[in-house]
């Protein structure tokens, strides 16, 4: 096995984990907010072992601002920094920890029975060079990232709406 | 580097949790940051995509899957921005996070 297969791994195996551990166990904004990072940056690394340099840029850059806004989410709810230190009974616990390793367990058995999993075999150029993608974004692709971005604006302005908004009456 | 196949399976498994994520749970939290996984595991599933075209020789379409995935990323920060915000308006005016509160429109 590849270094660069056990890399992706862990990675994945600490995605899915949290992942599911977050859909059951997840009840405080802030704690959501720094597990969302953990996920984030495992999935930023997965995208960059599969040779997409940009993509996992954007991607490490997106799961920063998400777990900064839940953060700050959770603190302007709740108005304190800190949470309780309460553990679920230990019995629920296991059972949660249990089946996130199990659907870990599950993508390490999915990764290493595919065929041609990186052993032994001529390394794959990477997905596209830095030209080339800033000549198809800004080319081709230019009017639908200008649209984009006017979608984001449009998003931005309407978000503060929403948050400074009056409440209802 | 690993092979596309493998990224290909881990956005499956990756879409599957986050349609857990929304299913599952009634927080609007949780169902906001599964929609998210949803937007990352296409975004992972097209950067699959353009490594096997780059290992069959098709640059251009390779380079156009990573702008694909680029574009798929930015929209999901335009929900994040968005999402977050009717989130809180939720939490200030029903005083709930809970999507089964927001039932204003059921006849």
């Amino acid at each position: 096995m590849s270094s660069a297969l056990i890399l992706f791994v862990l990675l994945a195996a600490l995605a899915v984990a949290g992942g599911l551990l977050l859909v059951a166990e997840g009840r405080r904004p802030v704690s959501m907010g720094l597990a969302y990072l953990g996920i984030g940056l495992a999935v930023s690394g997965i995208m960059l072992l599969g040779g997409g340099i940009f993509a996992a840029l954007f991607q490490f850059v997106l799961s920063m601002a998400a777990a900064l806004g839940l953060v700050f989410f959770g603190i302007l709810l709740q108005g304190r920094g800190e949470e309780a230190f309460e553990l679920p009974p230990p019995g629920r616990l296991f059972g949660k920890v249990l089946g996130a390793l199990a659907g870990a367990g599950s993508v390490v058995l999915l990764a290493l029975v595919l065929p041609a999993a990186g052993t032994g075999q001529a390394q794959s150029p990477a997905a596209s060079d830095p030209v080339s993608l800033g000549v198809t974004l800004f080319g081709p692709a230019g009017l639908p990232l200008a649209a984009l971005g006017l979608i984001a604006l449009v998003a931005t302005v309407g978000s503060l709406a929403l948050v400074f908004g009056r409440g209802s009456e | 580097m690993i092979a596309p196949e493998s990224l290909l399976v881990f956005s499956l498994v990756l879409f599957a949790v986050a349609w857990a994520a929304i299913l599952l749970r009634r927080n609007l939290l949780v169902m906001s940051m599964g929609i998210q996984w949803l937007f990352v595991a296409v975004a992972v599933s097209f950067v699959g995509f353009a490594r096997l075209h780059a290992a069959g020789g098709e640059e251009q379409a390779a380079v156009r899957g990573e702008s694909a995935a680029i574009f798929v990323l930015v929209l999901a920060s335009i929900h994040l921005a968005t999402g977050l915000a009717v989130v809180f308006a939720q939490a200030r005016t029903r005083e709930s996070s809970n999507v089964d509160d927001a039932s204003d429109l059921r006849w």
